[in-house]
């Protein structure tokens, strides 16, 4: 995901109308391109072989039921495969025109039952939008307070009386009330980025436009779907393939389609169906693709201009997952891509992807049922299972998971994505079973953006019914061998190891499951902000640094070790800004290093100041966060790293390590507050609230565990970090310390 | 009730007993016959033949199984019931001359001399594969 796409340059003065075709660009390099389509074509045909492999010499005659439905789950996979290299055959980048300033955009907020302090959050997101734009509520709930807040905040509130059609029923009720050229739309959760539509409008010079859509990010990164690993700084979210991959690939097709939210459509395009297309759950796919059969254009830019809120728990998220699905394989009994008027066959072939995706869930049943079957039955579907299979069946899936790898460019995960498989295979199951033999009519379900707040047992039931199948099918394939009832000692290895491997998916399925609901009212985001606080009976304020941070309290790490309950006057740091309120320790966690790690509430918080951390977060932490996270892949950073160490020789700079300690830096008789990110034996990296001259001479403080140490330094760099609003505009910055003794004290702050 | 990691293994535990005991009762012949010869030559007469019979009918039984089975038989001097065996035994690999070699000697020594000049023939007319 680019954090800044490049700037379109518009021909002045010319006649010809914009071309938004004229604004793609191809991310790889011809020789890269020529190189995946190598990929592309190796894997599949080793893929055929096998196929035609499987279907020539191995099919057992003895089980010709058992043999065809595996062999039949194969093919499946074939097809699954050749639709996604199919998709991101190209993957094309935008490059972002400069918006038209006399468009209208009326903004829409679709909302039924989601706490209103979430709700002011993308409120306060949408109406911090630049360039002119009216902002509407569509409250779907009637509920009072909704109407007050947005009273409060000054934005427009719609209501209707019925909830007929759900979302898509409630879009189409302001669409009718409202008259700007363009409509931006979010979910409630989803807060748009200060430049949103400054990035996204200027495609609508183009007349044939008819939906920018940018991608769905997440800033809830402890949940369901994400997995962080602090170490290697990398995050998997698992719709990272569809959002990095996918969607650059249809773009390429012109097949990009509309996800709901995060999204401008243009309306002479959607009056023909009196705003979203109704009769489908899934509103967004279904009017697309009448969109795109009507001829119109659509766009995907590829940056984070909103972040919203992902599934907390295993029953939320296969709550969503079955309506994506149910609604994306209904759409086929409304409109069939194959068949309906106006599509090219590159965007035929995507949208036949998007819902063949849906459909995965019976093969990988066949994937997990089978080999437990074998154990208990003795019934191999595969015959000639022996080296030269075994050779074949290494080939194809070294070929697989290469190409795979390749061509995913470090997003995709197959082990994780394997994992993923097994958390929504029975929901897909229920979703085909829908869809082929009905559930009149279907509902709509408002993800829950809080989540359940319990274990989801239930939900779980059917990986704990597979674990529990498999695990007496390898006892029984164990009692077998050892009483003689089967002597294939290699076939039923293989089909243990194969069934433990499947035992293994469901059984993080589960613990994803069972895990301890989210007990905080609102998210914490990871931040290291720099903290002065006098405790009360202290005689002054001492210094510390967050972890992490939330409107309502943060993670404190401070040098001793204080007891639950004190309270104190806390000044909090963030970017030029400081935010004075009254602090209370409410818990003492587990040493980190030799900070000790407090939970913190902050009590009666002004609401001006939640607003404040609220757009901190949304247009400063969440974005630094997110790059934080995105190191590239392994390979790429060993090959930095072999040239990092081979120009050190020459260069003699001692290594930088991450470090977050508070620092204090004096220059032009000003002092500002501001938090370390990187520390050597000779330097110190900054995040500065201003930008300060290369060569101006500094006098820095390090608050570090170990004590407070003070040296000169000079502005050796500093580079801008990108951010969206202006006021928390951040630079890092680049020390170089005077004193060179500094070894001691550097190594005891690395290891705290 | 709660679903604790404690109860899952005690829930774990009894089924592996349960399906122990539905696994005995599935295989008890093949579970009685797989104790050493000498211990199912000393059971009672019939008990071992019943248990012989149902282990020798079962259409899937292993060459492990009859292997067992052959000794069984000849630890209870019983010639046909071997005999009898080493036929299924060669059935499951009619291409192995060892097989058909212990057959056709168990068949000279109960003096069925043409059924086991047959295999001394058949062993010999493939000698690529008594190699």
């Amino acid at each position: 995901m680019h954090t800044t796409s490049p700037t379109h340059q518009l021909k002045p003065g010319g006649d010809a109308p914009f071309d938004a075709d004229s604004t793609l660009y191809y991310l790889d390099s011809p020789r890269r391109r020529l190189f995946n389509h190598s990929v592309v074509l190796v894997g599949l045909a080793a893929y055929a072989l096998y196929l035609g492999y499987r279907t020539c010499c191995t099919m057992n005659p003895a089980t010709p039921i058992f043999s065809g439905l595996l062999l039949a789950a194969e093919i499946h996979g074939f097809f699954s495969l050749f639709f996604f290299f199919f998709q991101i055959w190209n993957r094309r980048g935008r490059t972002v025109p400069a918006p038209d300033p006399d468009v209208t955009v009326d903004v829409f907020i679709t909302t039924y039952n989601e706490d209103a302090d979430l709700l002011r959050q993308t409120i306060r997101g949408a109406l911090a939008m630049r360039h002119p734009h009216r902002t509407f509520i569509l409250d779907d709930g009637r509920r009072p307070h909704v109407r007050a807040l947005a009273e409060e905040l000054g934005c427009e509130y719609l209501t209707r009386s019925t909830n007929e059609h759900a979302k898509a029923g409630n879009f189409n009720n302001a669409f009718l009330q409202t008259s700007g050229t363009l409509v931006a739309t979010f979910d409630a959760d989803h807060v748009p980025r200060a430049d949103f539509l400054e990035r996204t409008i200027g495609f609508f010079r183009d007349p044939k436009v008819a939906l920018v859509q940018v991608p769905q990010q997440y800033h809830n990164l402890d949940s369901l779907q994400h997995k962080i690993d602090h170490s290697t700084r990398r995050i998997y979210s698992e719709q990272d393939v569809f959002f990095e991959l996918v969607c650059p690939g249809k773009d390429h097709w012109n097949a990009a389609f509309f996800c709901g939210t995060g999204a401008v459509l243009r309306r002479t395009a959607l009056e023909p169906y009196g705003g979203l297309v109704v009769g489908s759950i899934t509103e967004d796919m279904h009017t697309c693709l009448e969109l795109h059969s009507a001829g119109w254009k659509s766009v995907y830019l590829n940056e984070m201009l909103v972040t919203g809120l992902a599934p907390m728990d295993f029953k939320t998220f296969q709550a969503q997952r079955l309506r994506w699905a149910e609604g994306n394989l209904k759409i086929i009994k409304s409109i069939n891509p194959l068949t309906c008027p106006g599509l090219t066959l590159g965007q035929r072939i995507c949208y036949i992807a998007s819902m063949y995706h849906w459909t995965i869930g019976i093969p990988k049943m066949l994937f997990y049922l089978s080999p437990p079957w074998i154990l208990f039955t003795h019934a191999f579907p595969i015959v000639n299972f022996g080296p030269t299979f075994l050779t074949i069946y290494a080939f194809f899936l070294v070929s697989l998971v290469l190409s795979y790898r390749i061509l995913s460019r470090g997003t995709g995960r197959l082990f994780m994505d394997e994992f993923f498989n097994m958390v929504t295979a029975f929901t897909l199951i229920r979703a085909t079973n829908r869809m082929l033999f009905g559930r009149m009519p279907a509902k709509f379900v408002v993800t829950d953006k809080r989540g359940s707040g319990r274990p989801s047992v239930a939900e779980a039931l059917p990986h704990i019914a597979l674990i529990v199948f498999s695990g007496l099918a390898l006892e029984w394939g164990v009692l077998s061998l050892t009483y003689a009832v089967s002597d294939d000692w290699f076939g039923s290895g293989a089909t243990m190891f194969w069934t433990l491997y499947n035992v293994a998916l469901a059984g993080g399925a589960v613990r994803l499951a069972l895990r301890p609901p989210q007990q905080r009212l609102s998210c914490r985001f990871d931040a290291s902000l720099p903290v002065e606080v006098k405790w009360d009976g202290c005689p002054a304020a001492e210094v510390g640094i967050t972890r992490n941070i939330s409107d309502s309290g943060c993670a404190l790490l401070w040098k001793t070790r204080l007891a639950k309950q004190t309270q104190g006057s806390l000044v909090l740091h963030i970017g030029n800004r400081q935010l004075r309120c009254r602090a209370e320790i409410l818990s003492v966690r587990a040493d980190a290093g030799s900070w000790v790690e407090h939970g913190v509430r902050f009590v009666d918080l002004p609401i001006a100041d939640v607003d404040f951390i609220n757009d901190a977060v949304f247009n400063m932490i969440v974005p630094r966060l997110f790059r934080h996270l995105s190191r590239p892949a392994l390979s790429v950073r060993l090959l930095r790293y072999l040239v990092k160490t081979a120009t050190r020789r020459f260069a003699a700079r001692p290594n930088r390590v991450t470090a977050s300690v508070p620092v204090r830096l004096e220059h032009a008789r000003r002092e500002w507050l501001v938090t370390s990110v990187d520390i050597s034996h000779t330097g110190l990296g900054l995040v500065m609230p201003v930008e300060l001259p290369a060569g101006a001479s500094v006098h820095v403080t390090v608050f570090g565990a170990h004590g407070t140490w003070d040296r000169q330094a000079t502005v050796i760099r500093t580079e801008r970090v990108p951010c969206s609003t202006p006021s928390l505009q951040t630079w890092t910055t680049g020390l170089l310390l005077s004193a060179a003794d500094l070894r001691e004290a550097v190594d005891l702050e690395v290891a705290a | 009730m709660t679903l604790t990691y404690p109860r899952l293994l005690a829930a774990a535990a009894l089924a592996a007993v349960v399906e122990f005991a539905a696994f005995e009762w599935r295989y008890r012949d093949l579970i009685f016959l797989a104790s050493p010869a000498a211990v199912v030559a000393a059971a009672p007469a019939p008990t071992v033949a019943r248990y012989f019979d149902t282990a020798l009918a079962r259409p899937r039984a292993t060459r492990t199984t009859l292997e067992h089975l052959v000794l069984v038989a000849t630890a209870r001097r019983d010639q046909s019931a071997a005999i009898a065996t080493l036929y299924r035994l060669v059935q499951t690999d009619p291409r192995d001359p060892h097989l058909r070699l212990r057959l056709a000697d168990a068949l000279r020594q109960s003096g069925r001399l043409n059924e086991a000049r047959v295999h001394y023939r058949e062993v010999i007319a493939h000698p690529e594969e008594a190699k």
